[in-house]
């Protein structure tokens, strides 16, 4: 169906395969001039996506595509097991906490029956397309799970956020109630967990790497890639969650500052997606 | 115009060329963004010529008579009507902006004196009636000429109205607001063939419209998933079939189309045919997927085929083979090697249209540089023509144009890097009957014709 469609090959029978042969390096591209164009691609992906230009007046369709591409180099990066992968991945979801105010009113889903008359005065007041952050790029009126709060939405958000920015302070984190419900995982079958140990992560690697570039925004997760077809898929915010401890770490690794603050965005996050 | 002539529509041999016949639009170098043309479309017997532009407006220009002492120049086009359909609205919840760009228009087929049209801008569809009214009442008893009321007490006999010629006045009156009932852009509206319902498409729903009802429509296809980040697929262009009322299409932008029928379910959740072509693995790059997108779909007239325009090609598929199209055309190959440049400056995005001639014997479509191309399928020749103002004398015949591609540039060819991106065609209209072509060139309308020789 929809959503998940892969496009079939030639050859149906080669899908372990696909990723060896690299596109371009067909033609004869060397495998340098290949990593080269891949960056160059990767890094006006991004731009489009989150850069200053870009934004509201990006149409879904362009951004599906251009987080398609995003999510095949992330593909890629992540086959080849290079640090290229990690740092993509762990593109800092800033710009969560940064565009909250633009965060749009999100109204309550038209009921998800399967054959339904759309009431004129309801449908079309749904949420726009201008919020930078990925979830709620692409999910102008996603229908919200039952949530306890009988307050709209978005004010609700506004308040839990108002509750988090002023103090990064881990009391504070730690007296608040902890999230109504973990973000559901994408369906990938190999968690993040153990993606983090088959590089054998440490804090040498995130001071090498100049993520500046990419502080524009946080990376799109690429998580609906089909796990039949496709190699298991790492999402930016299952990383933030395991480098804050938020689900397989120890309490004491929370004491870090560093990581707590991952850990409110991961909140923050979470709250404005409203999962 | 007869039939036979319309299955050769291609220069050399003894066939005819085609040659220009008028350009409108200003001629200045500065283009007003809201002048520029965002569609165009023929009605049902090609009298009248729609376009819609960025700012709005929708233009009609009518087929006049050929006249009598120049036998050999048939008839023009000329304005007929001109009204703002959509002006820009502001969303104050959402704080969006609503562009009053044009982004299609359909017409309806003709049933009295009066034309009807659908236009639609990325949220709001409109019906438009077209009118015309060459007399007037005169001779009212309670109201003077200019329309005041007049003083009792000097009305003292009864007159019957009469009927006055006047000059002729074409009006546009809304009649219909199709609103509220997408939260995406819409970027297809078809009307169908029971002539009473319309579908409307945005990127992930379409919708059913009764013509009369504008408090509601039908939700036909839904592909949002329950969670946004899953999203990989929207919908990019879909049409009704154009004789069978049940059946629709629409395409995706993973360069797949899909065939419902609307009488399996209420929901068409599961389509009854799916057209994709394998991908070759070999010219496979980042770009794959936005150069497969599909930007149009259109029915053959006869209802057998239907064409699918992507970034690169116009496919033909026949209805009943789905497993690859019957006919591949490439449109501009030559920019495979500049899809990266392409993709930079977001030309690659861009949405090209394609239209059948009225026998379905020839194919158009636009590329770069004002370039459009011509495809005839039983010859399989193709060819390139340029809307420029620099051949815009009257009856001036087409140059076929020819891009370079790699090696040694011949004489009178171009070369790929010298083409102009921002000069693009995106909208062209076929007329249903006769060889006439209208050409949307930025904020410039081009009609050719056929030379008959």
């Amino acid at each position: 169906m929809l959503g998940n469609g892969v496009k079939r090959k030639l050859d149906d029978g080669e899908d372990g395969l696909e990723e060896v042969v690299r596109p371009l390096a067909v033609g004869g591209m060397s495998q340098a001039s290949f990593t080269l164009q891949r960056q160059t691609v990767l890094n006006m992906s991004l731009m489009k996506l989150y850069g200053p230009r870009m934004g509201a007046d990006l149409g879904l369709q362009r951004r599906v595509l251009i987080n398609n591409i995003i999510r095949r180099i992330h593909d890629d990066f992540r086959q080849e097991g290079g640090v290229g992968a990690f740092f993509f991945s762990a593109a800092p979801p800033v710009a969560a906490a940064a565009t909250c105010e633009d965060e749009s009113y999100r109204q309550p889903p038209p009921p998800p029956s399967s054959f339904s008359i759309l009431p004129s005065s309801l449908s079309g007041l749904t949420a726009l397309d201008s919020c930078l952050t990925p979830a709620s790029l692409l999910e102008e009126d996603m229908p919200m799970p039952p949530s306890p709060s009988p307050k709209d939405s978005f004010s609700s958000a506004l308040e839990e956020i108002e509750e988090l920015c002023p103090s990064s302070s881990l009391e504070s984190r730690l007296e608040k109630p902890p999230p109504p419900a973990p973000p559901p995982l994408p369906p990938s079958p190999s968690s993040a967990g153990s993606f983090l140990t088959d590089f054998a992560l440490d804090d040498v690697l995130f001071t090498d790497i100049d993520t500046s570039m990419y502080d524009l925004g946080p990376c799109p997760a690429p998580s609906g890639a089909p796990p039949s077809k496709m190699a298991p898929v790492m999402m930016a915010d299952d990383l933030v969650r395991t480098m804050s401890g938020y689900g397989s770490a120890g309490p004491g690794a929370q004491n870090q500052p560093f990581k707590m603050d991952l850990a409110e965005l991961d909140h923050i996050m979470e709250v404005l997606v409203g999962s | 115009m007869d039939g036979a002539r319309m299955w050769h529509v291609f220069a050399g041999g003894n066939d005819f060329q085609w040659c220009f016949s008028q350009v409108k639009g200003a001629i200045d170098e500065d283009v007003a963004e809201a002048d520029i043309i965002s569609t165009v479309e023929f009605n049902y017997s090609g009298e009248l010529l729609a376009t819609g532009d960025k700012g709005g407006r929708v233009v009609i220009f009518q087929h006049e008579q050929e006249s009598k002492n120049r036998p050999h120049l048939r008839g023009e086009y000329n304005v007929y009507s001109t009204f703002q359909s959509h002006e820009p609205e502001f969303d104050y919840l959402k704080s969006l902006e609503i562009e009053e760009k044009i982004n299609k228009i359909r017409w309806l087929p003709q049933q009295n004196a009066a034309h009807f049209l659908l236009s639609t801008n990325d949220k709001t569809i409109k019906l438009w009636k077209i009118s015309e009214r060459d007399k007037r009442a005169e001779g009212y008893n309670l109201k003077d000429e200019d329309g005041r009321l007049r003083d009792p007490f000097r009305i003292t006999s009864l007159r019957v109205p009469v009927l006055m010629p006047m000059d002729l006045m074409v009006e546009a009156s809304p009649r219909r607001i199709f609103a509220n009932a997408h939260t995406y852009h819409i970027n297809s509206i078809s009307v169908n063939s029971d002539h009473e319902t319309y579908l409307s498409a945005d990127d992930l729903r379409i919708n059913l419209w009764h013509l009369e009802i504008t408090d509601r429509s039908f939700n036909i296809v839904d592909i949002k998933p329950a969670n946004m980040e899953e999203l990989t697929e929207v919908i990019t262009a879909a049409e009704c079939h154009p004789h069978q009322c049940n059946v629709f299409v629409y395409s995706s932008s993973k360069g797949t189309i899909r065939l419902c029928d609307m009488r399996a379910a209420a929901l068409c959740d599961r389509h009854s045919k799916f057209f994709e072509e394998p991908e070759d693995p070999s010219s496979r790059s980042f770009f794959s997927e936005i150069i497969s997108s599909i930007s149009d779909v259109k029915f053959s007239h006869s209802g057998r085929y239907m064409m699918t325009r992507d970034y690169l090609s116009v496919k033909v598929w026949d209805l009943n083979m789905e497993n690859r199209p019957v006919e591949t055309y490439q449109v501009h190959e030559y920019l495979r090697s500049k899809l990266c440049s392409l993709y930079e400056n977001d030309c690659i995005f861009d949405k090209f249209e394609c239209c059948w001639n009225g026998s379905d014997s020839a194919i158009m479509t636009g590329s770069y540089n004002n370039f459009f191309r011509m495809f005839d399928r039983n010859t399989r020749r193709d060819i390139t023509l340029e809307a420029s103002r620099e051949s815009s004398k009257p009856r001036a015949t087409l140059k076929p144009r020819k891009v370079s591609t790699g090696g040694k540039r011949k004489k009178d060819e171009i070369s790929v890097d010298s083409l102009d991106f921002n000069k693009k065609i995106l909208h062209t209209a076929w007329h249903p009957k006769d060889n006439v072509i209208a050409v949307a060139a930025t904020n410039n309308l081009y009609i050719f014709q056929d030379k008959i020789n």
